[in-house]
């Protein structure tokens, strides 16, 4: 310790521990207050005797209490890594994203696909088979490692207290390396740029190829995917993968054993392709020659389908024609719908438009047009979904007012909480991911299922309560805080009832609709979990320097003073 | 087993006006004193406290900094490698929550020495914490 004027009137460390665990006396706790409110370096000794306090306590704590313990340790953690912590929420949002797709996504694209739909689910094809756009593909496989990491990490964490920690992280690294391990699929990619690039006749391409340029011929063999941009694309050879491509014209006149994802101005298919076609495009042509073993997806202005069609169709369009065999059904929004005497379809055909399908009285088809007429949006829902709306309404808002009369000092806790936006909102992207996610792992113990399940329930019940909760925040926002339990209600209702006004047409917006659920969620489970968990929390010293209430100590007690 | 046997003797002569823990954790740890006692490798730790007590202000900073990376585990290992009375200090306050009075009286101190244990007690988990003396000024065992 140096000896300048400054540093003399330090107050000790005993002292300062002493007014820690409030031993001092009245007048001398004052003193202290006041001395380690403008000494810095005190305050610092005072908060770092506090931290000691606390972590000794939870140390010991934990011993007994291992989920309020670990509970406890987040903060401390939150505070030594803040990256850890968001590196942690990351991954359990993957893991989440990635236990939606494969919760709720696959199986309804499966069963989507028993109901005869298969192939032509819009989603299913654009974005999760992964040919359209390969980077998905990858996206998935990220998702994948990250819930891995995540599920490491968590692994670590649980048997960190039983193992060493050498040992646990040698596990995990070993794990994470197996899985890398995993034999990938080992192509050769080709890549290939020019004006004019023709693949041979007489060439065989191992592996997929990437091709750039103005006009682009494929009369060979290329045993993989074709990844092309150009002007024009002509493929008259055969391709064994997936045909993938940005071109202004796009003829395939031989054979695509994989399925093709198409954005173009023109594209004609005179060709066979064995699995599915999907084409954004103006002009779109399925020649009387073509043929398609899958299903048919278009968003066109103008569509002709004169081939034949293995399974299902799905069309976005301005006008189109069939005049084809298609083998499963037809589902077709669009201005105009010709269904010419050749045509014929097997399964049913549903069409929606501003006017009825013009029906040649020769087409064979399996079961009449099911027409609906496009209504405007506002028409589409009707006075119905209002009055539930009103009715949902009433009932979460008497929910709210049971809850705030049960729990009034608790529902005061959590809105407060929930007026600190980002640690609440944080908090609860974990909560909503990761509380599902570790209650699907307490399932694979026989003695973990009714911990899973009573943990699900709160879950749910969290996520009932969400919004209630945003709407006393949004009520404070307008009338301001109150400690009056009537008063909360109140706010709580009024809030409610804006968050639903404003939420309803939102929710109209599928993508937005669906954001601000979830922002709604993520926000009001995040204030309840802060709220417990600050309940958790045991209260051994005081936070901040300013405990003058300690009660008063007979005089010998008090030890230490002003350093000389 | 030992000290349940003592205190099912005992048990009598236990005064219900005052707290029970306090009267356990007073026959425990008496009972550790008689053992060690009868090894001869107990000190009377009681005056050396007093005579050697560190009073020297700690680096805040560095203080702070050897909390802030500690977890609850090192924490425990720490406490496991403290000296008795030390360890049977910051539990009685931290962990049995209990108050100046019942420590001291556990202990068989002055009630105005109890603080001076738990500090020189935090002295030592700090050094066994880092076991770095600098931090842990004058609090060697």
């Amino acid at each position: 310790m140096s000896g300048n004027d400054q540093q003399l009137k330090h107050v000790d460390e005993m002292t300062l521990l002493m007014y820690v665990e409030r031993q001092l006396d009245r007048a001398r706790g004052q003193e202290v207050s006041t001395h380690t409110q403008d000494c810095e370096s005190c305050r610092t000794l005072l908060r770092a005797l506090e931290r000691e306090t606390r972590l000794l306590t939870r140390a010991m704590l934990e011993e007994d209490e291992a989920l309020p313990g670990r509970l406890m340790q987040f903060q401390e953690r939150a505070r030594r890594g803040i990256q850890w912590i968001w590196g942690l929420v990351f991954g359990l949002a993957a893991s989440g994203a990635y236990a939606l797709y494969t919760g709720y996504v696959l199986p309804w694209q499966q069963q989507l696909e028993q109901a005869g739909f298969g192939g032509s689910n819009l989603l299913g094809l654009l974005v999760f088979q992964g040919a359209f756009w390969k980077g998905w593909q990858s996206m998935i496989t990220l998702l994948e490692m990250l819930a891995m990491v995540t599920l490491g990490g968590i692994l670590v964490l649980f048997f960190r207290r039983r193992m060493r920690g050498s040992s646990a992280l040698a596990l995990v690294l070993t794990g994470l390396c197996a899985v890398l391990a995993l034999p990938g699929t080992a192509s050769a990619t080709e890549f290939r740029k020019g004006d004019s690039i023709e693949v041979g006749r007489d060439e065989t391409i191992k592996g997929d190829i990437y091709l750039t340029g103005a006009r682009i011929r494929i009369e060979g063999t290329v045993d993989g995917d074709v990844i092309a941009f150009a002007q024009s694309l002509e493929v008259n050879g055969h391709v064994t993968g997936d045909l993938i491509t940005f071109a202004q014209s796009v003829h395939v006149n031989g054979q695509v054993d994989g399925n093709i994802r198409a954005f173009n101005n023109n594209f004609t298919l005179a060709g066979t392709v064995n699995k599915n076609v999907t084409v954004f495009g103006e002009t779109i042509s399925l020649t009387s020659r073509g043929k398609t073993g899958g299903s048919f997806t278009s968003f066109a202005a103008t569509l002709s389908l004169d081939g034949s069609i293995g399974g299902d169709v799905l069309l976005f369009m301005g006008h189109a024609n069939l005049a084809g065999k298609i083998g499963g059904s037809v589902r077709a929004k669009g201005e105009t719908l010709t269904i010419d005497s050749t045509a014929q379809v097997d399964g049913k055909v549903k069409y929606e438009g501003h006017q009825p399908a013009t029906v040649s009285s020769a087409a064979k088809l399996a079961s009449p047009v099911d027409f609906a007429e496009i209504k405007e949006r506002h028409d589409y829902r009707g006075s119905d979904y209002y009055i539930w709306r009103v009715i949902w309404t009433a009932a979460f808002v008497l929910f709210g007012m049971t809850l705030f009369l049960l729990i009034p000092k608790f529902a005061g806790e959590t809105i407060s909480a929930a007026e600190r936006y980002g640690a609440p909102i944080g908090l609860g992207i974990l909560v909503f991911f990761g509380v599902p996610i570790a209650a699907i792992i307490a399932c694979f113990t026989v003695v973990g299922i009714p911990l899973a399940v009573f943990v699900i329930a709160f879950w749910m019940l969290m996520l009932c309560c969400a919004e209630i909760i945003v709407g006393g925040v949004v009520g404070n926002l307008i009338f301001g805080k109150t400690a009056d339990t009537w008063g909360m209600i109140g706010r709580m209702a009024l809030g409610f009832v804006i968050v639903r006004i404003v939420y309803t047409p939102l929710a109209q917006v599928h993508v937005v609709g669906m954001l601000a659920a979830l922002g709604i969620w993520m926000w009001g489970m995040g204030a309840i979990s802060l709220a417990l968990y600050k309940r958790l929390q045991p209260v051994i010293a005081p936070n901040l320097p300013g405990a003058p209430n300690a009660p008063p100590m007979p005089p010998n007690t008090t030890v230490g003073g002003v350093m000389a | 087993m030992e000290i349940f046997m003592k205190l099912k003797n005992k048990l009598s002569q236990y005064d219900q006006t005052r707290s029970f823990s306090a009267w356990l954790y007073k026959v425990a740890a008496n009972h550790c004193w008689d053992i060690l006692r009868r090894r001869k490798i107990r000190q009377d730790k009681e005056t050396e406290d007093v005579d050697t007590l560190p009073l020297e202000h700690p680096e805040p900073s560095q203080l702070e900094k050897l909390i802030e990376a500690r977890s609850s585990d090192e924490v425990r290992k720490a406490l496991a490698r403290l000296g008795v009375r030390a360890r049977m200090a910051l539990v009685m306050r931290y962990y049995s929550d209990m108050s100046y009075d019942e420590i001291a009286e556990a202990l068989g101190v002055r009630r105005a020495f109890v603080g001076v244990v738990l500090l020189r007690a935090r002295h030592e988990l700090r050094q066994a914490l880092e076991g770095n003396s600098v931090l842990a000024a004058g609090g060697a065992s």
